[in-house]
């Protein structure tokens, strides 16, 4: 199919599964996505209810909410903020009539499958070899920026820093006294301190607390209930990072982020026979790709798994 | 201090954009700080802890994004926002004014009147009207992309046929044009051998080798690897070939494919003829009484092509290396009884060619990918059996990926599975370097080998690895790096795809003689 634009549809090779639901909701009744915003390889789309949507180029990976696309450059279709994009059976069509994406029924299904706790805590020394394969590695910036010469990194980063301590503190206090899920002061100021924290579109603040609520999502962990305290102060604190930001944290409290950050929790906690340095080498590929999330996203989402093992690994030490 | 703040409403750009965008902003003359941001609360907490924050940022939303400009001495604040601004509207990437973008082809061709040369790298199903457009501005055209229909390459190639100009590809990965290697190409000296090639690793292949015989290359053209079908006819092939036989830089060319078609070798081969230079035809499964017909000078192998090409040239040559029989003799001392197939992974797939016509000429049963024969070829998914070998660059291995010269790693856990396989003898392997390629093709591979290893081991078995690093000393990363990595790891490094075929055929024949012996 050709869009008046000369352009020819996308077409689509994988999606969530809660995605095509709500595609199929959407078809059915002749409902549309709106446009939030549009980038080169992903394109934001809003429900009628504000969930946030992507449809993403080939070269980024499955997603929660997440629709992969044989697309060229967003930018070059005809769209703009706004702009409503009506679900039909076979395509999602742009107000020109034309179809921007076809084939979303038939395109195979993604999951996230998020490891159990209990395949195999990281040992001391492997969480002690990756953070300081982070701060070698890792993209200067956002959780690193330590020694930035910009004044508002080198600010951002103190508060990142402080911000990130008080989270681990609270957590553990909160998790010894066995209260996790319940109100707490201190926990829910700790992630207010990290929310929307960074300039990028998905905070620095935020790629850390989505690192350290995937850790405690994994069915089994240690730190079970904080994904319920992060959504509980997102739902009470609207508005404090941007809508995209939000969308991630909350997919995270449930378990779901994209395919690379999986499976490099699953990398990173199962078992393991060999040296740490053996260890390291098998996960430099997950590691790689992790950080070339965004310009600082995939190192301050690392501080943040890294920041979880270790407080479990701690919680699991103290019972 | 004075701040000059712009809230730009409803904003958004992605984070790789904005730090840039940030960066390039504290490099303008007379900004003393900038800060581009989107204006969460506790963003703002910052510019209030440094004592920036105005009433109108304090009231900014979520979705807005925050300009904040410090000036220098004797600079203005309201003369340096539009230039912030304006970094915004380019969302240019950092570098000098060779790394500006343009967003259509035409705009790249208004600003700079010197450019004669488009790279399409775009989703198969535009890149025709985008390589339409370039000819059309009288552009040479590389296109990257794939997927392109037949009848848009061979439209297009008559196109540029007509306009004088160049139609490398669709699916063209290599080029090295006036000293500039483009996509995969390597790092080689500049040097007096053309390269005319359907076929990418292939043509990489031939440049490296005539790189470290002394040689050098002057021009690498590629033409997509159908130019050699029946359908496409060798249309750029033979333009390529009137192109380099005008080219005074240019003292021998050397053509190199894959099996072409019949009756295409044949039209190819009757421009070698007119060329009024010596030229060497490398075309896997060739026939060499058809190439000397034509006045050409046939080659067996990659390695043979790259030798005479330096030989026919002013430059001196040094001698290429063989296969070490006492290194074979070694290898093959080290395997049980049990283990007599080769397993073949590559990234390269004219690499994965050579090395599986290595076996067939010498009469092996071979299953592949990319076998001609219907008995013998494999899907993705298939078991390997007998001697095997694939090519991951194929279609169905990169469906919806990169190709794993860009990212290797959908080899890594076929390394591992076939260790567990007994009968396994050896794994053979290419590396690829250039411009384009992995930055550390062995390092990410390396823990997928010592697996491999270990499972053998534990097993009782030797599993011998052979590996060859395609590329230069020249090229990031360096050629002895790469090699010396993965001699450390206990791997057997060959000098080059044609000894790399040689090493797996000696190998090979140990399954041969205890099939004859057994009869």
């Amino acid at each position: 199919m050709i869009v008046e634009s000369g352009l020819r549809a996308a077409r689509v090779l994988s999606l969530d599964g809660e995605l095509q639901s709500l595609l199929f909701r959407l078809a059915e009744r002749g409902g549309a996505l709106v446009v939030h915003s549009v980038f080169d390889h992903a394109l934001n789309l809003l429900d009628d209810t504000g969930r946030l949507v992507t449809f993403a180029s080939t070269g980024l990976d499955d997603a929660p909410w997440t629709l992969r696309a044989e697309a060229p450059e967003w930018p070059s279709f005809p769209l703009n903020s706004g702009d409503a994009l009506r679900v039909r059976p076979s395509a999602v069509v742009l107000p020109d009539g034309g179809a921007l994406v076809e084939g979303w029924r038939d395109a195979r299904l993604w999951a996230p499958a998020l490891p159990v706790a209990d395949d195999g805590a990281p040992s001391a020394e492997l969480l002690d070899a990756l953070g300081a394969w982070l701060a070698v590695r890792g993209t200067p910036g956002g959780m690193l920026a330590g020694g930035s010469a910009d004044p508002f990194e080198r600010g951002a980063a103190t508060l990142l820093a402080a911000g990130a301590k008080a989270l681990r503190e609270a957590v553990i206090r909160d998790s010894k006294k066995g209260r996790l899920e319940s109100s707490s002061g201190f926990l829910d100021a700790a992630v207010l301190n990290l929310l929307g924290l960074g300039t990028g579109l998905t905070p620095s603040g935020d790629d850390h607390l989505t690192g350290f609520a995937l850790v405690a999502a994994r069915p089994g962990s240690r730190l079970a209930g904080f994904g319920d305290r992060l959504l509980s102060v997102l739902d009470g604190h609207p508005g404090r990072t941007t809508a995209v930001s939000e969308a991630t944290l909350r997919e995270a409290a449930r378990g779901r982020a994209r395919q690379s950050l999986l499976e490099l929790l699953a990398g990173m906690t199962s078992p393991w026979s060999g040296t740490v340095a053996g260890r390291l080498g098998h996960l430099d590929v997950h590691l790689v790709r992790v950080l070339g999330i965004g310009r600082t996203s995939g190192t301050d989402i690392l501080s943040g798994l890294l920041a979880g093992l270790r407080v479990e690994r701690e919680l699991r030490g103290s019972v | 201090m004075s701040v000059t703040t712009v809230i730009k409403k409803n904003s958004y750009f992605d984070s790789v954009s904005l730090m840039s965008i940030s960066t390039k902003a504290n490099q303008l003359d007379g900004v003393e700080q900038a800060f581009v941001a989107m204006a969460t609360e506790m963003n703002k907490a910052v510019l209030k802890d440094l004592g920036l924050l105005t009433d109108e940022l304090a009231a900014a939303s979520t979705s807005d994004l925050m300009i904040v400009v410090v000036p220098g001495d004797g600079a203005s604040g309201e003369e340096l926002v539009p230039q912030v601004e304006e970094l915004l509207v380019r969302k240019a990437p950092t570098g000098g004014a060779a790394e500006i973008s343009h967003r259509t082809i035409a705009s790249a061709v208004e600003a700079d009147a010197d450019i004669n040369l488009a790279v399409i790298a775009v989703n198969g199903a535009y890149a025709a009207r985008e390589a339409r457009k370039a000819l059309d501005s009288g552009l040479n055209v590389m296109m990257f992309s794939d997927n392109v229909a037949v009848e848009d390459e061979i439209a297009l190639k008559n196109l540029a046929h007509d306009k004088g100009l160049l139609m490398m590809g669709p699916d063209c990965g290599t080029a090295i044009l006036n000293g500039v290697a483009l996509c995969f190409g390597n790092a080689v000296r500049p040097g007096t051998v053309g390269i005319v090639a359907a076929s990418g690793t292939g043509s990489q292949e031939v440049s490296v080798q005539v790189h470290a015989l002394g040689g050098g290359v002057s021009q690498l053209i590629g033409t997509g690897g159908r130019d050699l079908s029946a359908e496409v006819g060798g249309i750029m092939m033979i333009d390529g070939i009137r192109a380099l036989a005008a080219d005074p830089g240019t003292e021998v060319i050397v053509l190199v494919s894959k099996p072409p078609a019949a009756e295409t070798e044949a039209k190819v081969l009757a421009e070698v003829a007119n060329a009024g230079k010596p030229v060497v035809v490398y075309f896997i499964g060739g026939s060499e009484d058809a190439v000397v017909a034509a006045g050409g000078h046939f080659a067996a192998s990659s390695a043979d092509a790259a030798r005479q090409a330096v030989e026919l040239s002013s430059a001196d040559a040094s001698a290429p290396a063989a296969l070490d029989g006492a290194q074979v003799d070694s290898v093959l001392a080290r395997l049980t009884p049990e283990q007599v197939n080769v397993r073949g992974l590559f990234c390269g797939g004219t690499l994965c060619d050579e090395s599986m016509y290595a076996l067939l000429n010498d009469g092996q049963e071979v299953f592949s990918n990319i076998q001609k024969n219907p008995a013998f070829q494999l899907g993705a998914a298939d078991a390997s059996r007998g001697h095997t070998f694939l090519d991951f660059g194929d279609d169905e291995f990169t469906n919806g990926r990169p190709h794993p010269m860009i990212d290797p790693s959908n080899r890594l856990a076929r390394i591992v599975e076939e260790a567990k396989d007994p009968s396994v003898a050896a794994l053979v392997m290419d590396f690829v370097l250039g411009f384009g390629a992995h930055e550390d093709p062995a390092g990410v591979t390396l823990p997928a080998i010592r697996e491999a290893q270990r499972i053998a081991a534990e097993d009782g078995r030797h599993l011998e690895v052979i590996a060859y690093v395609l590329g230069t000393e020249l090229d990031t990363p360096g050629l002895d790096a790469q090699r010396a990595a993965l001699s450390a790891a206990g791997v057997t490094v060959t000098s080059s795809s044609t000894v790399t075929g040689e090493f797996a055929r000696a190998i090979a024949r140990k399954s041969m003689a205890q099939k004859g012996a057994a009869a």
